[in-house]
């Protein structure tokens, strides 16, 4: 459920959401126009050179693989390439940046006109208009129920260059305000960055968060960085505006920047659209700035007034040349196209029977993936349809509800944890032939992720073999009808609840190892 | 159009040049006769004609994606003001600035 406050001011307010993503290439071996390394941390300025720390003279030179994996960024998202682009400079007086300009890019960007489609399950009741909304459509209800897709334009990606990193000394918290004087760092200076804006599409801070968490997990798919937030490797930053429901016009709005977490992006907005709201409804004009969201005070603050476009003095950068990018460059980069997390999610969902829900965990996890596919070929299907299903169901429901309870309660990851594929299989296949009960089956799990015993080993120490026999079963039932004569007269005279009695009789009388299928089968016929 | 001293004064301070009042006069005369260059490109019929944004017909120069020796740390800051540890130090920001672009 939605923060009360929140969806109070979204009935009243719609709000008009754009973001803005920074995301260092980490995978590249230099920096973008110079052979420094791309690390982070370490001791400050080892990783410069005259290049990245701005010298009059140095001459930078685009790194060809931070490029090409631009443009496979832009290709993962619909972008369509540029075929000729350039770099331009971007003019500010800032000490992160010691030539006074970031060499970016204006028009036309390397990639451009993009989208992403994203699912709202979580939160899903932030939007008022999903029914109506042209960019949104309802999930299926068997999928999730109240969710519901979005695609979000992307105006452009472009490729640039990172800052150096300031530490502000004297001042609170490392804040500006206060301090005497700045430290600064060009080891990340240089840097290849990606920056991806987003058209003006999003409506709520769930499907801001969510657009953040499957842009990432793209990124990473393709491998082109490492997107730790913290570490600031992947940076979100938002425009927000609100306007009374049915207005068509923009409101005036501000820009959000240091939400470094996916609870920070929700939990940033959610706090701007609820203060704007209140700006409003006292009567008052929002002020365009840029605030900082400050994630233990849960507020945000106005940082300085916005530039406009215009202050950068854009122009093209006259020590690089332009691009031309030809359709055979362009095609070579696609083939290096990994399967995406949507492409997988469906090819798990065709291949395995998985709910869309259950696919999703595995699509986006290669290590829960890798486990589930090893586990379903060491249960030994290989019978396609019911079969696979059946079993493929039984794998993911052990490993998404008795694993990840072990792996969490115990902290520790799949890796690192006793419990193989061969286990779970083991387990799967004890229970798909009725050896033991799905209640006997959790306690050989508790067993197996304690010593590390394969299951069967368990269960023959334990003696907890289910009983199946039918002819054991239905002697104990003839035995219990013949014990209670008076329920069994009350049962056929209409009181079929007692079924159940019977069947704890049953299980009583076996210790509880009794099939319970069995015995329902068997007390079925037999008194009827 | 032509530039007056005070105009090229200001355009020194938002560029972060220092200039003295003889370097700005002597400036301001060399940008007007510039001006009156591109007053008579101006003067053509340019119609169809493309930008250009470089003087040469290059394009696609990339360098590989190979390592190659940072500074030591004794040329990193030879050319610094002032630096504290391994880093630099920059005096206090002015008022009501944060964060780069
Ligand atoms: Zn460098």
């Amino acid at each position: 459920m939605a923060d009360t406050r929140l969806t109070e001011a979204l009935e009243r307010y719609e709000a008009v959401i754009g973001l803005e993503i920074h995301t260092e290439i980490t995978v590249t071996q230099t920096k973008m126009f110079c052979g420094c390394p791309v690390a982070f941390g370490g001791e400050p300025n080892t990783r410069t050179c005259p290049t990245c720390l701005g010298h009059p003279g140095a001459l930078p030179v685009p790194n060809e693989e931070a490029i090409a994996w631009t443009v496979l960024a832009g290709l993962a998202t619909a972008c369509t390439i540029a075929p000729w682009s350039q770099f331009h400079r971007k003019n500010y007086f800032y000490p992160d940046m010691p030539a006074n300009y970031q060499i970016s890019q204006f028009e036309p960007p390397f990639c451009a006109d993009g989208r992403l489609d994203i699912e709202l399950t979580e939160n899903a009741d932030e939007r008022l208009d999903v029914a109506t909304a042209a960019n949104c459509t309802p999930l299926d209800e068997a999928d999730r129920a109240g969710g519901y897709r979005a695609t979000i334009g992307i105006t452009r990606l472009h490729l640039e260059e990172d800052t150096g990193k300031m530490n502000h000394i004297g001042g609170a918290d490392g804040r500006i305000a206060g301090a005497t004087h700045s430290l600064v760092d060009f080891n990340r200076a240089g840097t290849p960055l990606m920056e991806l804006v987003t058209e003006p599409d999003i409506r709520t801070p769930e499907e801001a968060r969510a657009f953040a968490r499957k842009l990432r997990l793209i990124w990473l798919s393709l491998g082109v960085s490492d997107c730790n937030m913290e570490e600031g490797s992947m940076r979100v930053d938002a425009n927000i505006s609100i306007r009374p429901r049915g207005v068509r016009e923009f409101g005036t709005k501000t820009e959000l920047k240091n939400m470094n977490s996916f609870k920070g992006i929700h939990d940033g907005l959610a706090y701007e659209i609820i203060r704007q709201a209140a700006v409003l409804d006292e009567g008052g004009t929002v002020v365009q700035e840029t605030r900082h969201w400050d994630a233990s005070a849960k507020v945000t603050s106005a940082m300085r007034s916005k530039e406009t476009a215009d202050d950068y003095r854009y122009f093209p950068e006259p020590d690089t040349v332009p691009f031309e990018f030809s359709s055979a460059y362009v095609d070579a980069i696609a083939a290096r196209l990994p399967e995406l997390p949507d492409a997988r999610r469906e090819r798990i969902t065709d291949t395995f029977g998985l709910s869309m829900h259950d696919a999703g965990v595995l699509a986006v996890d290669t290590e829960m993936l890798a486990f589930f596919e090893e586990t379903v070929a060491a249960a030994g299907v290989e019978v396609e349809g019911i079969e696979v299903k059946g079993v493929a169901q039984a794998v993911i429901n052990l490993m998404l509800n008795d694993l990840a309870a072990h792996l969490n309660a115990e902290d520790v990851t799949l890796a690192a944890c006793r419990i193989t594929p061969a286990h779970i299989a083991e387990l799967v296949v004890l229970v798909n032939e009725d050896t033991i009960s799905s209640k006997q089956a959790k306690e050989v799990f508790a067993e197996m992720a304690a010593s590390g015993e394969l299951p069967t080993a368990i269960v023959e120490a334990r003696g907890l073999k289910q009983v199946s026999d039918t002819g054991e079963l239905e002697a104990i039932v003839d035995t219990l009808i013949a014990a209670h004569e008076d329920k069994v007269a009350e049962y056929r005279a209409g009181k079929t609840g007692l079924l159940g009695f019977f069947v704890g009789q049953v299980m009583r009388e076996t210790g509880g190892q009794a099939n319970p299928k069995v015995v329902n089968e068997i007390l079925a016929a037999k008194l009827a | 159009m032509s530039l007056t001293q005070k105009e090229v004064a200001h355009y020194a301070f938002l560029a972060r040049i220092e200039l003295d009042e003889a370097a700005t006069a002597a400036l301001t005369e060399d940008i007007n006769a510039l001006l009156v260059h591109l007053k008579h490109i101006g003067e053509l019929d340019l119609d169809g004609v493309e930008p250009m944004t470089h003087a040469t017909a290059l394009v696609n120069v990339t360098r590989s994606d190979e390592r190659r020796d940072s500074l030591p740390p004794n040329l990193v800051f030879k050319n610094a003001p002032a630096h504290e540890g391994n880093a630099f130090l920059v005096p206090r920001i002015g008022s009501g600035t944060e964060g780069g672009a």
